[in-house]
């Protein structure tokens, strides 16, 4: 037996968002698209996306959700997104993204999972990101910035030896006048406190949400 | 005298569950079984190990010499293996097909494959790691001896800068396994170990090396393993 009803905005809004928090992947996209299709606004729509994407945020930092989680999340809001993108489009809608990062892992360091989903989180949550990979030289980084004018640069390094090379980053971006346009973030396995203050960067994320939130902060949005 | 094994393309992952992912439902866990499923299917994992042991011709306060001119240093190793006859050094590694098939899934927009792929092959790296271990100790009782506890380069009183020497100590080059600039191991997905073996060695858990840890107040596995604000 079908039962149907006639859902309210708000009753689909937040079913919308608990779908999404509890990981419901095709019952969520389903509803997503069945909102679209009806006229909903896609821009109001991705907001509610948000909502449920911080919701999985805060149940990731309680311990409740680990990586694969926040990932699947990410990914939900990544489809339900490209949905969401050509009506957007064709109706004018779009707006400018939160801004433009460049990340990279620095030099002498070769590992990229968590610089991979630090950026995958980033753009999922509306953030231009510009991936320089891996073993990234100073220089590099420094034609990147000149080239792309980004408002944040993340330097990634899961080994202790990548402080070294955070830091000669860092001072090389100092050095080439452009510290002052920018906010740079450090993140890997190790960073802290005392790693931030070291390598002279404005912030430090221990996960790919302190990530999001640093850049968020620093936006402004 | 040198252990070498390999089991190219056997098995499955078979690895615990290490997040709560993996004991949901739905899509996860899904996800990760069908990833097992093709890892199987496709000989990803070309685990390899290889150890050696070699004789101590003298403790310092923070190295070890070895015969044949070797020098390793580890203030922990100087300190905790005192008494050892032997060093042993393991080095093992699932290969770089495994490495591939994480950066492909990133590389194809699959970034939910590629953790669940990178966490599964941690596990079975462990897992692999475990199994050096026990044919160290195996191989030390049969000489009538035993073997400690385990110490990584990266650790606290093993510097990650000796890991050239314990690749080279372990025979890393007869298994593929290399280290580049920067320390990072060779396939990635590898790992290295070293042991004292000889009478009345110590010996510990994981758990102990966690304690020494850096960064055990801000790990996240600790903090979800043991609870908010634990130390």
């Amino acid at each position: 037996m079908r039962m149907d009803r006639m859902s309210t905005t708000d009753d689909r809004t937040e079913e919308l968002i608990r779908l999404i928090g509890e990981l419901m992947e095709r019952e969520g996209v389903d509803l997503a698209r069945e909102m679209l299709e009806g006229g909903y606004d896609p821009l109001a729509l991705l907001g509610h996306c948000r909502e449920a994407m911080e919701l999985v945020g805060r149940r990731y930092d309680r311990g409740e959700y680990f990586l694969p989680e926040l990932m699947l999340a990410g990914e939900m809001l990544k489809t339900i997104g490209d949905l969401a993108k050509p009506i957007i489009l064709s109706a004018g809608l779009a707006h400018d993204r939160l801004g433009k990062i460049v990340i990279g892992t620095v030099h002498g360091d070769l590992h990229d999972i968590g610089k991979n989903i630090v950026t995958f989180m980033l753009e999922v949550n509306e953030f231009e990101v510009v991936d320089l990979g891996i073993d990234v030289p100073a220089a590099t980084f420094i034609s990147s910035i000149r080239e792309h004018r980004p408002q944040v640069v993340g330097l990634s390094g899961f080994l202790t030896v990548a402080f070294n090379a955070m830091k000669e980053t860092v001072d090389a971006i100092a050095a080439a006048g452009l510290r002052d346009s920018l906010k740079i973030m450090i993140g890997g396995g190790q960073v802290d406190e005392g790693v931030r203050t070291f390598t002279g960067a404005d912030g430090f994320g221990l996960n790919a949400m302190e990530a999001v939130s640093l850049c968020r902060g620093w936006s402004g949005k | 005298m040198p252990g070498l094994e390999r089991e190219i393309g056997a098995g499955g992952c078979g690895v615990q569950a290490v997040s709560a992912a993996y004991r949901s439902g739905g899509t996860i866990a899904d996800t990760r079984r069908a990833l097992a499923a093709e890892a199987r299917a496709g000989g990803w994992k070309q685990a390899v190990f290889s150890y050696e042991f070699w004789p101590i011709a003298g403790i310092g306060p923070d190295f070890l010499d070895l015969m044949g001119g070797m020098r390793l240093h580890s203030v922990s190793a100087a300190q905790w293996l005192p008494g050892a006859r032997w060093l042993a050094a393991g080095v093992c590694t699932l290969g770089g097909e495994w490495e591939r098939q994480v950066h492909a899934n990133f590389a194809a927009g699959e970034p939910l494959r590629a953790l669940l792929l990178d966490e599964i092959g941690s596990q079975a790296l462990y897992r692999l790691a475990a199994r050096v271990e026990a044919r160290v100790r195996r191989e030390a009782r049969q000489r009538g001896l035993e073997a400690s506890g385990v110490l990584n380069p990266g650790e606290p009183g093993l510097e990650l800068r000796e890991q050239r020497t314990v690749v080279r100590l372990a025979g890393g080059s007869r298994i593929g396994v290399s280290v580049s600039h920067g320390e990072v191991l060779s396939p990635m997905k590898s790992l290295t170990l070293i042991m004292g073996v000889g009478k009345q060695m110590p010996v510990w858990g994981r758990d102990a090396n966690c304690a020494r840890c850096a960064a055990k107040l801000r790990c996240t596995h600790r903090r979800v393993a043991t609870g908010p604000g634990s130390t």
